[in-house]
């Protein structure tokens, strides 16, 4: 395994709370705005190469660091630059993602990149077939403090269902309206959920929804579990999704958690997956249905978690051990 | 200006009383700024609305006496569409701007004694005309058919418009709603309005049928798909590139998704241009198979006149069409994200064409029966 850093960016806090808990090294790094963002990176990495790094890793290319890679192919030809794509086909709406990740392939076929991670199997088949020097990775959180999370969480759960609703961004693709919904759709239940937008109380004042809010003020593991926890399920039915932080600290937390069918985490037929998955991410109905059978199945629902979760922790290293080491 | 806008922003606290003040002054001097700068082109603007009035009284005119009509936007072509497959006397009226333009309106469903007035959707100026209505007459019913689904309250308009026809039915000027989607319905049902439920439908006999050249590649036709985020083409086009010998007729495609065709080097016969739906109607008779991966709709038409023009279409799990059935199971997808399983379902579609069709046949006819019923719900 090569010396290796991890260099990732604040633009996707997310993200950056499965990659930095997936690689042992990392370090934040500016997005490269300005000339000063530019120094700043390139004395960082620098110094980095002068200790012995010999693969620079990046999580996601953002905007400058394409700048940053050029150079640093041509002032050290033998330093091994792989880049994690962090957007999935959908999100190539967005003119800057679509730019960033456009660039990532030409750096690939310049020789500038020398291997790009895809986290979506589709992705990664897609890419391969074009002839790009792919690789799949599988998310993965291990929570090494879990027990001490637990002690210092303090459970305030009260009679009702506690549903815990908490997007980290206010976009459309996190699909927040019709996730709220659920709340009026399962009897005698309340939502807790992360206030990104004064509409999203606004919303459940008007449908009469029982809730109560909290901000996640740092989007950190140690603060999205302090809100986890208060719930008995959490609901994570966005549309599209790249990394599902919200799903692995909650079941972390064995508080089950049901998301969209947008990942590549289970087996088609697996019992999990029948449990923790909606196929419906817009519609309340169902989604309070699974809800219900999540409930009324918790404890199998978190053994089976445990099974699957050993299994994918063996994949998922194996596949981390590929990437670093071809 | 836009830099002291965001210096007062700064400063002050968005949901407070003095951001509340500054924004309306703000607003208001804006929008005369506006009308004094623009002021030719308002005029002609409202020549323009003031004559869609006078033909939507026109219209109105011929349905004296009758039990309903629905008044559309026929500049909402998906809106139109739908309401046009479902009612029978319908009024098409844009924008209704001006107090003397509303009363018209109101006056005309008013003096023809039309006993229920309905609204497809909710357009500028059309709360004013249902108050208007209401206080005429308020023995009028009014019924609104909300096209939308809880999403679309992530934009302020739909969200502001929402807010407004629900004041509307608290003060009991709007009789009820109907949703086009069973999980909207059964939701406003819950929270205590007056629900009822449609399902849009599609008649395309009148659209000439035209016969496909037999190639060797498999013609993949994605529409109307470049504006918004939610109809999700990136993913289409990458699950296009899996399938071996595929083309992609996309219409319109935007610079962003051409550019990606050519990454992929996916051959297309694609133009960035909207055709009338007419037109569009024919061209996808070219084609194998149609996608339409999105990740939210209510009751899209575009699959249903895809299968109307004899050409399979698979649709995102996100709508009641063809739910528990076998044809569902071969064109509905539930993995709207991911190319490679896209893929095999357009690969699985193509081997089962035959199958696929005869079993929309046979699923249109008790469809046809079902949206009648709905209809004659709705309106009495």
């Amino acid at each position: 395994m090569k010396n290796y850093i991890l260099l990732y960016g604040d633009k996707k806090p997310e993200d950056n709370i499965c990659l930095t808990n997936m690689f042992e090294r990392s370090k934040p790094i500016h997005l490269g705005w300005t000339d000063f963002d530019y120094n700043h990176n390139m004395n960082l990495i620098q110094e980095e190469i002068k200790n012995g790094v010999e693969q620079i890793i990046f999580a996601g290319l953002e905007i400058g660091w394409d700048r940053m890679i050029e150079a640093i192919k041509k002032d050290y030809p033998n330093v091994i630059i792989k880049v994690i794509c962090t957007t999935s086909d959908s999100l190539l709406y967005y003119e800057y993602e679509r730019n960033n990740f456009f660039r990532l392939l030409e750096l690939e076929k310049e020789k500038k990149v020398d291997g790009i991670a895809f986290l979506r199997k589709g992705q990664y088949e897609t890419y391969k077939a074009l002839g790009y020097h792919c690789y799949l990775l599988k998310e993965n959180y291990c929570l090494k403090k879990k027990e001490e999370f637990k002690q210092k969480t303090e459970n305030v759960k009260d009679k009702k269902i506690n549903l815990g609703i908490y997007p980290l961004n206010y976009t459309w693709d996190k699909n927040i309206f019709n996730q709220l919904c659920v709340g009026k759709m399962l009897d005698n239940s309340k939502i807790n959920y992360n206030l990104l937008d004064p509409r999203m109380k606004e919303f459940l004042d008007t449908m009469n929804i029982e809730s109560q809010e909290s901000k996640i003020q740092n989007i950190e593991a140690q603060e999205i579990i302090k809100e986890i926890v208060k719930n008995d399920v959490c609901i994570s039915c966005s549309f599209t999704e790249y990394m599902h932080p919200i799903f692995f600290l909650s079941m972390e937390m064995e508080v089950p958690c049901l998301i969209g069918n947008n990942s590549d985490l289970f087996e088609e037929d697996s019992v999990l997956k029948s449990y923790v998955v909606t196929e419906a991410e817009d519609n309340a109905i169902i989604n309070a249905e699974k809800i219900k059978k999540i409930l009324e199945n918790k404890s199998e629902v978190l053994e089976q978690y445990k099974i699957w979760k050993e299994k994918y922790n063996q994949e998922a290293k194996s596949n981390l051990e590929e990437f670093l080491e071809k | 200006m836009q830099k002291l806008k965001n210096l007062v922003k700064r400063f002050i606290k968005k949901d407070g009383f003095l951001y509340k003040g500054i924004s309306k002054i703000y607003h208001s001097l804006s929008t005369m700024k506006y009308k004094i700068t623009n002021r030719r082109e308002i005029k002609e603007k409202n020549k323009y609305y003031d004559s869609q009035v006078n033909r939507a009284v026109e219209i109105l005119n011929g349905y004296h006496q009758s039990e309903y009509v629905v008044f559309y936007n026929p500049t909402w072509l998906g809106v139109a569409a739908s309401t046009k497959g479902l009612f029978k006397n319908n009024v098409p009226l844009e924008q209704v701007f001006g107090i003397k333009n509303v009363q018209k309106v109101a006056k005309a469903v008013v003096d023809n004694q039309i006993k229920t007035a309905i609204f497809s959707q909710i357009v500028d100026g059309w709360t004013q005309v249902i108050e208007e209505i209401k206080k005429l007459n308020p023995e009028v019913k009014i019924k609104v058919i909300w096209h939308g689904n809880c999403y679309e309250f992530f934009s302020d308009y739909t969200w502001n418009l929402n807010k407004e026809v629900m004041n509307l039915y608290k003060e009991k000027k709007i009789e009820a709603f109907a949703f086009v989607r069973s999980t909207m319905y059964e939701f406003y049902k819950k929270v205590g309005f007056k629900s009822f439920y449609l399902q849009n439908n599609v008649h395309k006999k009148d659209i000439p049928m035209i016969k496909k050249e037999k190639t060797d590649q498999i013609k993949i036709g994605i529409y109307n798909a470049d504006t918004r985020e939610l109809k999700n083409i990136y993913t289409a086009l990458s699950a296009m590139k899996l399938v071996p010998n595929a083309v992609a007729d996309v219409v319109p495609i935007n610079e962003g998704a051409k550019k990606f065709t050519e990454i992929l080097g996916l051959e297309t016969t694609s133009i960035n241009d909207y055709i009338p739906n007419e037109e569009l109607l024919k061209r996808i008779q070219n084609n194998d198979i149609n996608i339409y991966p999105t990740f939210t709709e209510n009751a899209p038409m575009f699959p249903l006149e895809s299968f109307e023009m004899g050409v399979p279409c698979l649709l995102g799990n996100n709508n009641d069409y063809f739910v528990g059935t076998k044809l569902g199971d071969y064109v509905i997808l539930t993995r709207e994200d991911d190319p490679a399983y896209i893929k095999e379902r357009i690969l699985n579609c193509m081997e089962h064409k035959e199958e696929i069709m005869k079993l929309y046949e046979e699923w249109k006819k008790q469809f046809d029966v079902k949206c009648d019923k709905l209809v004659e719900l709705f309106v009495k």
